[in-house]
């Protein structure tokens, strides 16, 4: 398997970034993630909504003082595609 | 960092360790969050007991247990004002916030049981609550790992088993010295951690 037979759902940076907050947390919030990945409010609804569909991950919309607020959790199948992405990363880096 | 767009694939696993890692350290817990319930509720223990103490002294005495329901009642309520803003600005939460939480609300929750039955005894309640806060403190302090949170953990813990052996009205004043060494402080020194 080569580097780029990785799962493509995971290797690209923004999507990697928001699974890798997510397995360290029990919720986070969208602005927070959006903080976190340095990227754009369009660029990261469009990864959430991938993540989503794949079911990696899972969104809960909600308000709060009348505000929209956008939680998201990761869930099983994504905790246990991220150990995999982990494992074999860490094959190749031989650590 | 650079702003990535959803298309940027990753090109190494050097890369990817890099992501991962700069993800993690942007969601690290902010642990000087738990000082203002120590600072707050040590000063409330401090605060009910010398009040009592001072009653008993100067023997004014209508109803004094009934400060214990009243002031933690309000404490009850002003803490959950703070939690709320606290889970508001923090964006995320953690395992550990979730299980130290869940570990107070119960020792709340059996306090508050406890507080209804000692009034009822007309007894002063402070072997339990330094029993209880003692446990609660403890174990605050080991899980986020700050050494003075635990010191002031077993102060408290020794606090309750010193009662056994001092009178009732003092068992007060050794209240009011547990709660600022035992929550006070170390709550004073968590907000100077680095």
């Amino acid at each position: 398997m080569s580097f780029k037979d990785l799962d493509s759902i995971l290797n690209t940076q923004v999507r990697l970034a928001i699974m890798s907050v997510l397995v360290k947390v029990e919720k986070a919030d969208f602005n927070h993630l959006k903080e976190v990945t340095g990227t754009t409010q369009g660029n990261l609804s469009h990864s959430i909504k991938k993540l989503k569909e794949v079911g990696y991950i899972r969104v809960q919309k909600t308000f709060e003082n009348n505000y929209p607020k956008t939680y998201l959790r990761i869930s099983t199948k994504g905790k246990k595609a991220f150990e995999d992405y982990v494992v074999a990363i860490r094959s190749y880096l031989d650590i | 960092m650079r702003c990535m767009t959803p298309q940027d694939s990753i090109k190494d696993p050097e890369h990817s360790l890099q992501i991962i890692a700069e993800a993690i350290a942007g969601t690290k817990e902010n642990i000087k969050q738990n000082a203002w319930y120590f600072i707050f509720w040590g000063t409330l223990l401090a605060s009910c007991c010398l009040i009592h103490y001072l009653l008993y002294r100067v023997h004014y005495n209508p109803m004094p247990h009934i400060l214990w329901p009243m002031g933690f009642s309000i404490g009850a309520i002003l803490t959950l004002f703070r939690i709320r803003k606290n889970d508001r600005e923090a964006g995320f939460s953690s395992y550990a916030q979730i299980f130290t939480k869940n570990l107070w609300l119960g020792l709340g929750v059996g306090f508050m049981i406890l507080l209804v039955i000692m009034v009822h005894f007309r007894q002063n309640p402070v072997m339990p609550l330094l029993l209880l806060s003692g446990i609660g403190t403890l174990v605050t302090g080991l899980s986020i790992r700050f050494i003075p949170m635990s010191l002031g953990g077993v102060i408290l813990l020794i606090g309750c088993l010193l009662t056994l052996w001092i009178p009732s009205a003092e068992e007060l004043a050794l209240g009011a010295v547990c709660g600022v060494l035992g929550q006070v402080v170390p709550g004073i020194l968590l907000t100077k951690a680095d």
